[in-house]
């Protein structure tokens, strides 16, 4: 977490504060390699949940502290697949959607607006 | 101070451990020892001021990132001594030039280093920041007792608080209290324009 934060201010501010950016990105690259391996052992690949949801919760929680935003995260993300879930399985309907197709509802404008957002910064 | 392309960024961030030294070596030390202002911008929108100002503390704090007493008391002496209370909550890309830089030197002193490093403090500010900056730097030298290293192009706004002013051109480097250091030959020499002091 430390690490994470410390890389917004960018690498040379977070050489500057102690922290080995070489050391944490491996880390960051590891922890990320694991967490989506195993996720995808469970569940199977669903598209776009990892993708949306860190920056929906940045635009509910206005903080860049990852000792909020990581644990918001891991909630946000259980959250939303579990409306998802509703959603595919309507209550009262018999047919079922496929979950993909549900969470790239959500997830892809989300990506699409990202997309616009850096190409404005670009500019 | 010296014309662009001198060395003196990379003075700053060799002095800084941010890269190797082309030749020689730099005693060793860490990131309680340096603190560093540097030219960068930080990309970071949703990042208010106060959370800006407390990385300085993060060489002192653990995992959890939990401050200390001591922790709070050294950044809100900080934000004091620098003047920019009215500022800790605002988000970063809501300041001016001369605000962010404000900010980010109340960063590098939470930092609690006995040394502290700048790389043109003063770049893109208008005279009243220049001026503000320059005296900030010269009272936390006096009454912190901090060893301050800037690099500038402000001839006149060193002359008026250095102690000490080394000019470098290339392979020349001349150094001494500033009036000897800006003696009109050689700032001429440095800066390839006719100097009059």
């Amino acid at each position: 977490m430390k690490s994470l934060n410390a890389l917004l201010l960018g690498e040379n501010y977070a050489t500057a504060i102690g922290i080995s950016v070489k050391r944490s990105r491996l880390l960051i690259l590891i922890a990320s390699s694991i967490l989506v391996g195993g996720v995808t052992a469970f569940c199977g690949p669903i598209a776009f949940v990892g993708l949306a949801v860190p920056h929906l919760v940045r635009i509910i929680i206005p903080t860049t502290n990852h000792k909020t935003l990581i644990p918001a995260v891991f909630l946000g993300g259980g959250v939303l697949l579990l409306l998802c879930d509703i959603i595919a399985q309507l209550p009262g309907s018999t047919q079922i959607l496929p979950l993909n197709a549900v969470t790239s509802m959500i997830g892809a404008p989300v990506v699409i607006w990202l997309v616009i957002k850096n190409r404005k910064v670009n500019i | 101070m010296g014309p662009n392309g001198c060395g003196k960024s990379t003075l700053i961030r060799t002095l800084a451990g941010l890269q190797q030294p082309i030749e020689g070596t730099i005693p060793k030390k860490d990131e309680r020892t340096v603190a560093v202002v540097l030219t960068d911008r930080i990309q970071s929108p949703h990042m208010t001021v106060s959370e800006l100002i407390v990385f300085g503390r993060y060489p002192y704090l653990g995992w959890d990132l939990k401050l200390s007493e001591k922790d709070k008391a050294i950044v809100n002496e900080c934000i004091d001594v620098v003047r920019v209370r009215h500022l800790i909550d605002k988000k970063i890309n809501e300041l001016s030039d001369g605000q962010m830089q404000m900010v980010m030197i109340a960063r590098a002193l939470a930092q609690d280093t006995p040394v502290l490093l700048l790389d043109e403090p003063t770049a893109h500010l208008d005279l009243n920041n220049r001026l503000e900056i320059m005296n900030l730097l010269r009272k936390l030298a006096r009454e912190k007792n901090k060893a301050i290293l800037l690099a500038t192009h402000e001839l006149d706004l060193a002359l008026q608080t250095a102690d000490s002013v080394w000019l470098a051109n290339g392979n020349s480097i001349k150094k001494g209290a500033p009036k000897i250091s800006f003696s009109m030959d050689h700032s001429t020499k440095c800066s390839s324009l006719k100097v009059m002091i």
